[in-house]
């Protein structure tokens, strides 16, 4: 009896209250998100985004082809694919841009 | 031998054994990468690195690449009648690099916030304005633990140009450094690599300018 009471007690404290709406459960970044995010922000042409996720959490490799990084070095379109990335970089572990192209540029690698 | 022959060189684990001219054997070491410990005594041995026979260990677990080494010196022993003077004991002429290799750079005495006179924000730029290459890693020169800040580092030891390191998971002695370079730099990522006060990028920046030959000439001016 005395241990039936016990439980019951801590049941009582264990639910009392209430939320004050509903419950939204922060999830991973996916790929079709990290794509998606890629294409509008930066008016992308291609993009690319393989998922190398690992225990760490999520994690993808990109490469982005788009007029924005005409006339711009490197740096400053590695920048503009982190700022394209900025809300979905809070759930990215880790990612690697493997290619940021202008159309022209791809043209002429595609050509040789 | 020159440094244009170390590309014949896997990039890999396994152990290897330099000869002088003479051919004799000289050393007999192990590394998880070829290149970087080649080039090291290359640079720092020359004389003595003549010639180099190398064999690939595929995915070692250390056990793997110590056997393996134990392996090679006891056939030079059966072969020469003595290990080779590099390896004897106490002898510590191919350790030179492990022996000069820097402390990382500490931005604190250890002691917390608290006692600073400056903010880590004005210790950071000063470390970057008064270092010609400093990198920001994940872990230590030695003991990188993320696999982007050891690409960096193994980029500027292949390159073999002097560098500082400072580790922003040392909480000890760079507090809240992890964050505060973030906003530096107004880069998401760690690490990061700072040229002459400047910063140059992470890892897939640096990987790609090492590869067009722009990062050794930033390096040269």
């Amino acid at each position: 009896m005395a241990l039936r009471a016990t439980t019951l007690s801590l049941q009582k404290v264990l639910f009392s209250g209430s939320f004050a709406g509903p419950l939204v459960i922060r999830g991973m970044a996916t790929a079709a998100d990290v794509e998606k995010a890629l294409k509008e922000r930066l008016k992308a042409s291609e993009v690319t985004v393989i998922d190398t996720s690992g225990g760490c959490g999520a994690s993808f490799d990109v490469a982005v082809i788009s007029e924005a990084f005409e006339g711009k070095r490197l740096l400053e379109r590695h920048r503009l694919i982190n700022n394209a990335l900025a809300e979905e970089m809070k759930q990215i572990h880790a990612l690697s841009i493997r290619q940021c192209w202008t159309p022209e540029q791809q043209k002429k690698a595609q050509g040789t | 031998m020159d440094k244009g022959e170390l590309t014949q060189f896997p990039a890999a684990a396994g152990v290897y054994a330099v000869y002088s001219p003479d051919g004799r054997c000289q050393y007999i070491g192990l590394s998880r990468k070829a290149t970087v410990s080649i080039a090291s005594h290359l640079q720092e041995l020359r004389d003595l690195t003549h010639a180099v026979r190398y064999e690939v260990v595929e995915n070692p677990s250390r056990e793997d690449l110590t056997a393996k080494w134990q392996e090679w010196v006891q056939a030079a022993v059966a072969e020469n009648g003595e290990v080779p003077p590099g390896n004897a004991k106490g002898n510590t002429t191919w350790a030179i690099r492990r022996a000069m290799a820097k402390p990382e750079i500490k931005l604190t005495p250890g002691k917390g916030l608290q006692d600073l006179t400056c903010s880590i924000e004005d210790l950071l730029d000063q470390v970057v304005k008064s270092n010609k290459v400093v990198a920001f890693v994940k872990g230590t020169r030695t003991q990188p633990q993320c696999g982007f800040s050891h690409k960096v580092l193994s980029i500027l030891n292949e390159i073999r140009t002097p560098y500082e390191v400072v580790n922003v998971l040392d909480e000890t002695y760079n507090p809240g450094l992890r964050e505060a370079i973030k906003a530096y730099s107004q880069w998401p990522t760690i690490p990061q690599l700072y040229i002459d006060g400047e910063f140059v990028g992470g890892a897939d920046i640096l990987e790609e300018m090492h590869t067009n030959g722009e990062l050794r000439k930033m390096l040269s001016t």
